[in-house]
């Protein structure tokens, strides 16, 4: 692994630790923003170049956006909403248990090297690949969209009726 | 990898510590980033990237899916329960 690799995994770090720790919505956006933003790298550092951008352009121009409008609409402070003392050690062990299941089982390949190399993938395979063999699955895919975005202009809709 | 299990083990504790449902639903985000990312090192490891980044994609779409339905559901617990405190939301029945 690289020095850049490095940087890329004690930024996700940082990043992660801040969220963890959230007391105001500020922080908590700018360190979720600062998540998708690396993930983003990374799919590109993958050489998945267009499927970073995807990321980049569906999950900080949208979602974020929406998680913003959200927190904005609800409530100002967060303050207290975290569970503390001991109610804490329940996620602090399940997770801390998981991290040691992924480092003892997958060993040598969490720092695995062959998945770092670039393979060079054109958006036409990519296209080729989603029309042909799989146009079943991104049809589905397009349709639970569909549903899901008329559902949620539904649910809203039907609470405006009932005020 | 280890991108990957950062970025899903922080999303289990997100969804485990807190009790505001919006912060809960980042953590659900953090560990359908994770799940993307591990398709497409999956896809590199297999010498197949393009159905990697294929389903890559489906999740970023799948997610997006869950964000809208998700965020209509709050802002209607809101306006019904005046808190989106998940430990406050106690009864599926409408409040007289």
């Amino acid at each position: 692994m690289s020095v850049f690799d490095w940087l890329l995994i004690g930024a996700l770090s940082a990043a992660s630790f801040v969220l963890i720790r959230q007391r105001n919505w500020l922080r908590l956006a700018f360190s979720f923003f600062a998540l998708l933003f690396l993930a983003a790298v990374v799919y590109m550092r993958l050489g998945a170049f267009w499927v970073g951008l995807t990321h980049l352009v569906l999950y900080v121009g949208g979602i974020l956006i929406l998680q913003l409008f959200g927190m904005m609409f609800t409530q100002r402070s967060i303050a207290g909403q975290t569970v503390g003392g001991t109610r804490l050690l329940f996620p602090l062990v399940f997770v801390s248990l998981l991290a040691v299941a992924g480092f003892v089982s997958l060993g040598d390949s969490l720092f695995v090297s062959s998945a770092w190399l670039p393979k060079t993938v054109t958006l036409f395979s990519v296209g080729k690949l989603m029309m042909s063999d799989w146009l079943m699955a991104f049809e589905l895919v397009s349709l639970l969209l569909l549903v899901a975005l008329i559902g949620a202009a539904h649910i809203s809709r039907l609470s405006a009726h009932s005020k | 990898m280890i991108y990957v299990s950062l970025l899903v083990l922080s999303g289990i504790f997100v969804v485990l510590s807190t009790r505001n449902a919006l912060v809960w639903f980042i953590g659900v985000e953090l560990m359908l980033v994770g799940c993307g990312l591990l398709f497409v090192i999956g896809g590199n490891l297999h010498n197949d990237p393009a159905k990697g980044q294929l389903f890559a994609v489906f999740i970023i779409a799948v997610a997006a899916a869950q964000a809208a339905v998700a965020f209509a559901l709050i802002l209607n617990v809101y306006r019904k329960y005046d808190t989106i405190r998940l430990d406050k939301i106690n009864s599926l029945k409408e409040r007289d």
